[in-house]
């Protein structure tokens, strides 16, 4: 070994050995041929050494201790306090409920505790809650807190991706328990992946696979939600889809080394849009927040409150299409129109030409009227084929006769001055949807080439039994679930569930720690955990059998 | 069975603001941290002061901690050294100012009886603050905390590669100095 780095790397071999108690002469009698340069370095690391180090002395200990457990007792005072607004509240609007998000915030630190600190029931009564409950926006405040802690890139990724995770599952299930779908939850859930991307296109290759996987799963779920809403709420889910393979594409261009779109991307054929103020413009990084006051309204009645431009003439074969809206002439806008919604083209729109909004604006005026042009951009090899399967092409026949209803209802802001002209852009390609190739419905059952296994389990802590996990194969694409099961006697296997829990999307390697009160008392206990969807195995997963006795698990 | 509960469970009962959790957490880090600290401020009663504010600082960030494989307390060793950036932006101590000179500044006259009776550590100590940021965390992590150079290169998301390096080229630094003063 000649070269620099070799030294290097003697040279840390060297400190290792130091620092488990060899001597410096015997790590140069190893390594002749380096000697007169590690010498020194050698002689310095070993006066480093500092195996007599400084302690706290016993009141700056005592003072930490003190600190930190004053800290944690405040914590609980608040979240013993924040109990009562539970049982007062009401059943409220989303939008409030979003609303209040803020406001708990900035309550910072002292609301974290109120979901993690509030022992294993609070943790999964709030990880769990829904839009409306009290627990909501506990848990939404909990996120942003975590994400805004995360140290690096990687982690903000992850992060945003459970987030955007529990917005989907929230989706699901108030889709099963409401029957519609909340359109400020699927924005939420669109924000959070877009976090994520911009997260990870500041990481690494990992990450945005890791995002890629993720908007993939998404777009399964969304496929499932889809077969299951009713006629008239199709047509959000429609736009969050279109939405996803905006952000699929993205990802893949900054997978493939392009530069991603930003600014003037505009989404693929049925693709939605997610416009940034009055602007399709959005600055690297800047975030766009789901309100109240920025959703716009549409007024074409029931379905989805999100702007729609319709197409109003036929397809030219497979054509770049810009339909940009400017502020009709003459009009002077008043205030600063936010339409943070979502214009949507839906699937049967990808060639559209010509968009042309009608519909009674609110006040403050602002009308605007789209021009569109069209740009040969795509060569005909991008035209969508056949699959081998005999999938058929997709149709690309637009609706000529519909009537595009755009009626944003602007929220003027303090201040006059407009802001720059609000344009949307929209750039469909010829990317067919998932209703011509279905990969997505197959995907379902793919296997994301994960494995959970049981480490280890046991009890503890006065009642607490637990289990850990590990992620032995790929990175997840999604979430599992776990359960608890108890037996008087015999296997817990043939006895009942008590308890369940949600394992977020580990990583390869990534372990993860169950617990849960053992409250059936003494008996035998084991946790199952269900592997990913497609996993080869039989599907779940049991842990050993954990016998309870609070004489031997006790305190 | 009965097992000793794992960190991990440990760490998840922290997040609850559990009290005997904490404690053992802070009983198994603190002093640890401390010497990490120490060595970076070189006044006694300010590394105290930021140890607890280092696991008061730990315990807001649990949420958002997860077990990557990493040791937990590499986690709180990068905590430790956002407070000790943090100290010095508040404080705007000249980082290039000997550590006998930061001490006698504070009012401590006296430094450690660690160091006492090691005038030659103390006189590489102390010119510590004299390298780069990344030299001194790469210098603390490895004969401080003793992580390993994979270890440091994880929590400093870099290759182990460029740690070694670093290593070579602080110990060179520090050699150079001493050299100077001598």
């Amino acid at each position: 070994v000649t070269d620099s780095r070799g030294f290097d790397e003697v040279l840390s071999i060297c400190i290792d050995r130091l620092q488990k108690g060899d001597t410096v002469e015997a790590c140069l009698v190893s390594y002749p041929g380096y000697a007169g340069r590690l010498a020194p370095l050698l002689y310095m690391a070993d006066a480093l050494q500092a195996p007599e180090g400084p302690s706290m002395s016993a009141e700056g200990f005592r003072a930490g201790q003190a600190r930190m457990l004053r800290h944690a007792a405040h914590l609980r005072a608040a979240r013993s306090q924040a109990l009562p607004v539970r049982r007062s509240t009401s059943a409220r609007p989303l939008l409030k409920s979003v609303r209040r998000l803020a406001a708990v915030m900035a309550a910072g630190v002292l609301v974290i505790c109120l979901v993690l600190g509030a022992g294993a029931a609070t943790v999964s009564a709030a990880s769990s809650s829904l839009p409306g409950s009290p627990l909501y926006t506990v848990k939404r405040a909990s996120e942003n807190l975590a994400t805004s802690l995360a140290f690096t890139p990687r982690l903000e990724v992850r992060g945003h991706l459970a987030w955007a995770e529990r917005r989907l599952r929230e989706i699901g299930a108030l889709i099963d328990r409401d029957g519609i779908v909340y359109h400020t939850l699927m924005l939420s859930m669109q924000n959070e992946t877009e976090r994520a991307l911009l997260a990870a296109e500041q990481a690494d290759v990992e990450a945005l696979e890791s995002v890629l996987s993720h908007i993939k799963h998404q777009q399964v779920v969304l496929e499932e939600y889809r077969q299951r809403v009713s006629e008239a709420s199709r047509p959000d889910l429609d736009s969050a889809l279109a939405a996803s393979t905006l952000l699929k594409q993205r990802v893949e261009l900054a997978l493939s080394g392009e530069v991603p779109p930003t600014a003037t991307a505009g989404p693929s054929p049925g693709a939605t849009a997610v416009p940034a103020g009055a602007s399709a413009t959005r600055e690297p990084g800047q975030v766009i927040e789901a309100t109240e006051t920025s959703t716009p309204t549409n007024t074409s009645g029931p379905g989805p409150s999100v702007p729609t431009l319709e197409p109003t003439s036929s397809p030219v074969g497979p054509t770049l299409a810009l339909a940009t809206l400017t502020p009709a002439p003459g009009t002077t806008p008043e205030g600063t129109s936010v339409p943070a919604g979502t214009p949507t083209l839906t699937p049967e729109q990808r060639n559209t030409v010509t968009a042309q909004p009608t519909g009674t604006p609110a006040t403050p005026i602002q009308t605007y009227t789209p021009t569109a042009s069209a740009v040969p951009g795509v060569s005909p090899t991008d035209t969508p084929t056949s699959t081998p399967t005999g999938t058929p092409t997709p149709t690309l026949t637009p609706t000529s006769t519909s009537t595009p209803t755009w009626t944003p209802t602007p929220t003027p802001t303090a201040s006059s001055t407009p802001t720059a002209t609000p344009t949307s852009t929209y750039t469909p390609t010829t990317t067919p949807t998932e209703t011509a190739t279905p990969t997505s419905t197959s995907e379902a059952d793919v296997w994301d080439k994960s494995s959970l296994v049981f480490t280890d389990q046991g009890c503890g802590g006065g009642d607490i039994v637990w289990a850990t996990v590990k992620n032995n194969g790929l990175a997840m694409a999604g979430p599992t679930n776990w359960e608890l099961w108890y037996a008087a006697s015999g296997s817990a296997k043939s006895g009942k569930a008590i308890a369940s829990g949600e394992i977020p999307a580990l990583g390869a390697d990534q372990p993860y720690a169950m617990h849960e009160a053992a409250s059936e008392g003494p008996g035998n206990y084991m946790f199952k955990v269900t592997q990913r969807p497609g996993h080869p195995g039989s599907g779940d997963l049991w842990s050993d059998t954990i016998s309870f006795d609070a004489t031997q698990c006790g305190n | 069975v009965v097992r000793e509960i794992s960190e991990s469970l440990l760490i998840e009962r922290a997040r609850d603001c559990d009290a005997q959790a904490l404690t053992e957490l802070y009983q198994r880090y603190a002093d640890a941290i401390f010497r990490y600290v120490y060595y970076r401020v070189g006044v006694r009663d300010v590394a105290e002061d930021l140890v607890g504010d280092v696991f008061v600082r730990a315990m807001e960030g649990l949420p958002a901690y997860r077990d990557t494989g990493s040791p937990f307390k590499a986690w709180l060793y990068r905590i430790a050294h956002a407070r000790v950036v943090d100290y010095y932006r508040r404080q705007q101590v000249r980082r290039t100012m000997p550590l006998d000179e930061q001490i006698a500044a504070s009012g401590k006259a006296e430094p450690d009886e660690w160091v006492a009776h090691r005038d030659e550590a103390r006189r590489i100590w102390a010119m510590l603050p004299q390298l780069t940021d990344e030299q001194q965390q790469v210098i603390s992590l490895r004969f401080v905390a003793g992580f390993s150079t994979a270890e440091v290169a994880e929590m400093l998301e870099k290759t182990e590669g460029a740690i070694r390096a670093m290593q070579h080229r602080a110990l060179a630094s520090l050699r150079r100095l001493l050299e100077i003063e001598s």
